[in-house]
């Protein structure tokens, strides 16, 4: 197996979603081949890296401020805003997308990798967009 | 969200919406996941707002400039890493996020962005070739001090 199809499929590899006979020939490969070896290192060390950002702890209120917002929502007269809420939401959401697409002419040129990565000029990023509602 | 008071408002705003939708959940999943979702739906909305009202800069899909190698410690070092995280197009740092500091599969990952697991391989393979190249020098320096 050559080097490319080795580090395309070392990402998954190291997060062991590989299926059992492609995983063993990697592992194999692994055993005699030291460039491919360094590679795996490398994304090692970019995952320890992330692991490493500082991570944020919620607010001493937090718990509160969302039991309040629950109770302010279930509110008699809460209920009368809903519809026109949704209705400005929606709007909102086209204007998004027709946003998107706009925005799409300064943004990427390269070829879609994956649909479900499309780039915002794309009908099938404006899809994904409207699917994932 | 860019700062803690906005990422804090979206999460008393997804439990919110959890707490609104509980009967919606299909038991069939794992609650975390769902969970996951609403965070990642709302997420997308408000940076899509904050894009509409500011005109933020996109760098959805933009080429990824690498950093200048340098010894970077510390505080810089992270910081560093945090601009190249936050540089990565919104997809991509998802999936790498929840993959490495959640430790989903890549099929709960597939689930929560509403992608295939195909898709979410590549993603990830995307993501950490990106902050590779972004990283460059950086991680050769940093590479002996683990």
């Amino acid at each position: 197996m050559d080097h490319d199809k080795i580090r395309a499929n070392l990402s998954a590899y190291k997060d062991n979603e590989l299926s059992g006979s492609f995983r063993d020939q990697i592992a194999l490969h692994l055993q005699g081949c030291e460039t491919c070896c360094e590679e795996l290192r490398k994304l090692d060390r970019i995952d320890a890296l992330v692991r490493e950002l500082p991570q944020i702890s919620a607010a001493e209120n937090f718990a509160s401020g969302v039991i309040s917002k629950a109770q302010a929502a279930s509110a008699p007269g809460h209920h009368i805003w809903s519809l026109p809420h949704r209705i400005l939401d929606r709007f909102l959401f086209l204007g998004d997308s027709v946003f998107g697409l706009f925005r799409g002419f300064e943004a990427q040129e390269g070829a879609l990798d994956e649909f479900g990565d499309s780039p915002p000029l794309s009908l099938s990023h404006a899809y994904f967009q409207l699917i994932d509602r | 969200m860019g700062d803690r008071y906005s990422a804090e408002d979206l999460a008393q705003e997804v439990f919110l919406r959890v707490y609104r939708s509980a009967s919606e959940f299909e038991p069939r999943g794992k609650v975390s996941t769902w969970i996951f979702k609403i965070a990642y739906n709302l997420s997308l909305d408000e940076i899509a707002r904050m894009r509409r009202l500011c005109l933020l800069a996109d760098t959805e899909g933009e080429e990824v400039e690498p950093t200048a190698p340098n010894l970077l410690e510390g505080q810089e070092l992270k910081q560093t890493l945090m601009d190249c995280v936050q540089r990565l197009p919104e997809k991509q740092k998802a999936a790498l996020l929840l993959r490495v500091n959640e430790e989903l599969s890549y099929s709960e990952i597939g689930r929560i962005l509403s992608t295939s697991v195909s898709s979410v391989e590549s993603l990830i393979h995307r993501a950490r070739g990106n902050l590779r190249k972004m990283l460059g020098g950086i991680l050769e320096d940093n590479s002996g001090s683990r």
